[in-house]
């Protein structure tokens, strides 16, 4: 007859140290020894600890489904019913006026200078670029040491440029036209980040800058002695995307990340002040509307959303059952009228913001749209894309 | 014996006070004392990360808010107002526009 023995083992407890019969407990594949008093306090603490920790959960359950309610009670009406007597938008013909080449990789960024003729693009095999848009020349390249450089930002004044990427770091190099200065020599490491650098903007002036990054975390640094004046912390994933808010409604900028969540935060503060979940996937791009009241947001869930500020709730989905690929970025046109989204599947389309209707799909890159921007004075976007090159349309 | 525990007491005076120049010195950012809200997302425990949430959730629930009928008219009235001066929505006569083909008429 088989029987099964209880091996009493004696030895010194893993947690008292004292000598005692031990019981065998395995915590994540790996053993340890503990006398049985031992066992019944940790079984006691945890049950505690347990009880705690459900405690929050539901009360984090029930604070959500609160906010769900009070949000809810200000749905009164659809945007596209507030917008109903407006009218429709005709035909849209928009063309490639300009097509940038001379990167040698995927083009991942790009940026618009203030005089609206001058922009900055970045690629994967490190390379930074600023072009003169109207005649597509080369006016400044520096080659980073780092490839995947996420992203770039122009300064307000025009005289530098922000970028940065896998090295974790953002850099200013500032811009001069002096043929004998190397650029890469006067430049200046102002952030530093635990992971990879994904979006970059300067605030008002030359002085300040904002960062987002793969280690979950948005900052605020100083760029004349790199010091971290403010950072932002709450997305639970990597954060992709930022824009501040237009100069006029104050100190707030928008972030969207990969936890699904877009967030508001306050400058000043550092706090979260609202943050919306909506997106079913990652959100890669966030942009304000142009009077500062609402954002829009594209995400690999393929749709784009807008969100009301003020009525703090999604108010527009800008989907269709045709469209799979995600959308890598957005831009508002001046009026607010139109959004441009750059999608995965090689496509520009053009949404009509109040309607929540598309209006144009504009064809014309060979890999998917990477970035998106309209120009400072609306006459015309930019797309940079995978593959190689950039492009004005107006 | 006494001259032993002063002479401690001085000496961990001492450090403290170092220790609060140093770290907290603004030249010393990247190695100051992480305060809770620094830390980030993958070092705190689940418990700090339900806190956290719950009094940001508490928060967030007294925030002011509109209604839609309201601010969608407003965001409407906005687009009406500037969409005169818009390009991209009205189009822009071939000759101004910066970016026809053959050269560049430069509005500045």
């Amino acid at each position: 007859m088989d029987q099964t023995f209880l091996v009493n083992v004696f030895g010194s407890c893993d947690r008292c140290f004292k000598q005692r019969a031990l019981r065998p407990v395995f915590k994540k594949s790996e053993q340890l020894n503990y006398c049985s008093l031992c066992v019944e306090i940790m079984a006691a603490d945890g049950l505690h600890e347990n009880e705690t920790l459900a405690s929050l959960k539901s009360e984090a359950e029930s604070l959500k489904g609160k906010l769900e309610e009070e949000r809810a009670k200000l749905h009164d009406v659809e945007l596209h019913q507030v917008a109903e007597r407006v009218e429709a938008l005709g035909q849209f013909v928009m063309k490639t006026r300009r097509t940038l080449k001379g990167h040698g990789n995927k083009v991942l960024c790009m940026d618009w200078c203030k005089d609206k003729r001058r922009l900055v693009s970045s690629s994967q095999d490190g390379k930074v670029i600023v072009w003169d848009s109207f005649t597509t020349n080369k006016e400044h390249a520096v080659t980073m040491p780092c490839t995947w450089v996420m992203a770039c930002a122009y300064a307000p004044s025009g005289c530098a440029i922000a970028c940065g990427g896998l090295d974790n770091k953002c850099s200013v190099y500032p811009l001069t036209f002096d043929k004998n200065e190397n650029m890469a020599a006067k430049k200046k490491s102002v952030a530093m980040h635990t992971n990879y650098l994904s979006a970059c903007s300067f605030t008002n002036s030359d002085m300040q800058i904002l960062t987002a990054s793969g280690d979950g975390t948005c900052a605020l640094w100083d760029v004349e002695s790199g010091q971290l004046l403010q950072s932002f912390h709450g997305h639970g994933a990597d954060v992709l995307c930022l824009d501040l808010a237009p100069s006029e409604t104050g100190n707030t900028f928008v972030s969207g990340g990969c936890d699904k969540k877009a967030m508001v935060w306050d400058m000043r503060s550092g706090q979260c002040v609202q943050a919306f979940e909506t997106h079913e996937s990652d959100i890669n791009s966030v942009r304000y509307y142009p009077s500062g009241d609402a954002f829009a947001s594209g995400s690999d869930d393929a749709t784009c959303r807008l969100y009301d500020l003020r009525a703090d709730r999604e108010v527009a989905i800008y989907s269709k059952e045709s469209i799979i690929f995600g959308a890598s970025s957005v831009d508002f046109s001046l009026s607010g009228r139109l959004l441009f989204a750059g999608y995965n599947d090689y496509t520009i389309n053009v949404w009509d913001v109040l309607k929540g209707s598309r209006v144009s799909i504009l064809f014309g890159h060979e890999n998917r749209v990477s970035t998106l921007r309209v120009s400072p004075d609306g006459t015309a976007f930019c797309s940079g894309s995978w593959d190689h090159t950039l492009r004005v349309w107006a | 014996m006494m001259m032993n525990t002063l002479c401690l007491l001085y000496a961990r005076q001492c450090v403290k006070i170092f220790y609060r120049h140093y770290f907290l010195n603004p030249h010393n950012n990247h190695i100051r004392a992480w305060s809770l809200q620094d830390r980030m997302a993958q070092e705190l425990s689940e418990k700090e990360l339900l806190k956290m949430e719950v009094e940001q959730l508490k928060k967030e629930v007294k925030n002011p808010r509109a209604l839609i009928s309201k601010t969608g008219k407003e965001i409407k009235d906005y687009v009406e107002a500037e969409a005169g001066n818009d390009p991209l929505l009205k189009g822009i006569p071939e000759d101004k526009n910066p970016f026809k083909e053959k050269g560049g008429c430069i509005i500045s």
